[in-house]
């Protein structure tokens, strides 16, 4: 209902402005209606309410109008990270069950390769070419699911976090009261669109904004974006901004349109931040979110004035969003004083439903409507949140999460791995890569080859180890736990001596 | 052909991973990360001391890609 009321409304008073972008094409929302309707009405002769519909494509225009399109033909649309194995691809397809897939040609070259080549697939590119016809009847109710978005997992598995209109509506609404967003707004976003910061771009469009999108992230196509588009506002993850400045076309592109580069998905290192201000001449603002609580949590507001870190290294986030509450809590429950690090939580319309057909990994983060975010923080004085550390293993690298366990998992299928650890390492360009230490089933040295074949074929690229080390001994507890505090350490001296990139 | 394969590896976490690698070989398809071909477009650009254009950004899929670009030293770009 959020979506299709986005549409209908924009429809009406902006018809010939564009809505969407990319290099292909410029969509109106007259032509956006029409395409989400022919899409809808097509669905819906394909597949019975509440079905699940995989997307698999890079970005494109077509792939805001199938979002919007499932949502009109009251389907659950399934985005999926399109360079994943075929592996982690299938698994993701077994815990959906999808009726229908909306790929492009390298997406139903994965589903083949997954073993769903019977799966029906759209042709995501041919979606302007579907013959125009009306949208189906909607169904009414209070709230309607969305999506579900597959996040990577604490256990080793991706599980699937079950968005629902409530959280788009809450975060929609939340994100005009702190980011300067209307109809004249154009915004480059450049991440992709199976990303949980997707919700982002739609909140623009909710304003009645343009949204453009790259293909895929570089640096040297996001220039293009920037001088062809000539977005007023950029939403980065600090990976692409350190990347974007090191383009050497950078010095010759006008960027006088742009105001404003909201950041998310990693801390933005303060040098960057201040670096990308000036180059860039832009205001920054900051975005705290998480999936699992439907997207942007708190924000951090160019014309904030937080005082110095009450932790050495910690990041500010700012204070809430509009309708989002946080409480910090000690590890026995109870809330934590003023300056106090303990666990956030938030609470809001925008927190998910759950994970999908996971009643226990949902018991195990969402509590009496609190999500436990499982970063570290506190609240300072002033009011202003800020993340001193993360509590479980997250690695967040360039933006996308890795789970060490799901990395372990792999590499103990390795006939040369006794033992493995998997932990963090910095990295300038990154923010985090992961690092593996390796106890050989030999002594003697590992065969790195062999182990990076076979991550090539059981893990998507981003999540391989940017290094093996190999150790006498993985560090356990007399409990047996990865005592992953020493090895964490072990990778950033590693970092220190020019090891990870 | 080599300077090319020297550029590629500096970007590479595992540089063993070229090693089986041909020269037609599709990078991304042989498990080069996207992250690890933005930053051989940067390497270019360096060796190159200029901006690579979109069409020589989009055809920078393979060993021999890379080579032809480099070989072009003194070509100007639009």
């Amino acid at each position: 209902m959020w979506l299709t009321s986005i549409l209908d409304r924009n429809r009406v008073r902006f018809p010939d402005a564009l809505a969407l972008r990319d290099p292909r094409r410029d969509v109106t929302w007259e032509v956006m209606h029409r395409d989400v309707s022919a899409l809808a009405a097509e669905l819906a002769r394909r597949a019975d309410r509440d079905a699940r519909v995989v997307i698999v494509s890079g970005n494109r225009t077509e792939y805001f109008e199938s979002y919007f399109a499932c949502v009109a033909a009251g389907l659950l649309a399934v985005p999926v990270n399109p360079s994943l194995t075929p592996v982690e691809f299938d698994y993701i397809l077994s815990r959906v069950e999808p009726t229908l897939a909306i790929a492009d040609p390298a997406g139903r070259a994965l589903l083949t390769a997954a073993g769903h080549g019977d799966l029906p697939a759209l042709p995501i590119e041919d979606v302007h070419l579907l013959p125009d016809a009306a949208r189906p009847p909607e169904r009414q109710s209070l709230n309607p699911h969305f999506a579900i978005l597959f996040t990577s997992a604490t256990t080793g598995r991706p599980k699937g976090v079950l968005v629902d209109d409530r959280s788009l509506r809450l975060n929609a609404l939340s994100w005009f009261a702190d980011v300067p967003v209307d109809h004249e707004t154009t915004l480059l976003h450049a991440c992709p669109l199976f990303h949980g910061s997707m919700v982002c771009a739609l909140h623009y469009l909710a304003a009645g904004a343009t949204v453009c999108v790259l293909d895929g992230f570089t640096p040297q196509g996001c220039l293009t974006g920037l001088t062809k588009w000539r977005p007023q506002h950029a939403f980065f993850v600090p990976s692409m901004v350190r990347l974007l400045l090191q383009a050497r076309g950078l010095a010759t592109t006008d960027l006088d349109d742009l105001r404003l580069v909201v950041h998310a998905a990693a801390p933005m290192p303060p040098d960057l931040a201040i670096e990308a201000a000036k180059v860039l001449d832009v205001d920054l603002e900051t975005i705290y979110g998480i999936t699992e609580g439907g997207g942007p949590c708190l924000a951090l507001r160019p014309s904030d004035t937080p005082g110095n870190p009450p932790v050495p290294g910690a990041t500010c986030v700012g204070q809430p969003m509009l309708g989002t509450a946080v409480r910090i809590l000690r590890d026995d429950g109870e809330p934590a004083d003023v300056g106090e690090i303990g666990e956030i939580h938030v609470a809001g319309d925008g927190v998910m439903l759950g994970y999908w057909r996971d009643d226990a990994a949902t018991a195990e983060v969402l509590r009496d409507g609190w999500l436990n975010t499982r970063d570290l923080g506190c609240v300072a004085h002033d009011g202003y949140v800020w993340v001193v550390d993360r509590r479980n293993d997250l690695i967040l690298r360039g933006g996308q999460n890795v789970y060490p366990a799901e990395l372990e998992h792999v590499l103990r299928h390795s006939p040369q791995v006794a033992d493995v650890a998997v932990v963090p390492a910095p990295s300038p360009i990154w923010g985090q890569v992961p690092v593996a230490f390796v106890q050989p089933t030999t002594p003697g040295g590992l065969d790195e080859a062999e182990l990076v074949d076979l991550c090539r074929t059981r893990l998507a690229s981003y999540k391989r180890p940017a290094h093996f080390v190999p150790v006498e001994r993985v560090p356990r507890s007399p409990a047996g736990k990865i005592l992953r505090q020493q090895l964490r350490q072990r990778a950033e001296r590693l970092s220190d001596e020019g090891g990870p990139r | 052909m080599n300077d090319a394969r020297t550029l590629i590896k500096k970007y590479l976490d595992h540089p063993v991973l070229l090693d089986h690698i041909d020269d037609e070989d599709d990078l991304v398809a042989a498990g080069v990360d996207s992250g690890e071909i933005i930053r051989i477009a940067l390497g270019c650009e360096e060796h190159l001391r200029r901006a690579l254009s979109d069409t020589e950004l989009a055809e920078l899929t393979s060993v021999r890609a890379v080579s032809r670009l480099l070989s072009e030293k003194d070509t100007p770009c639009g």
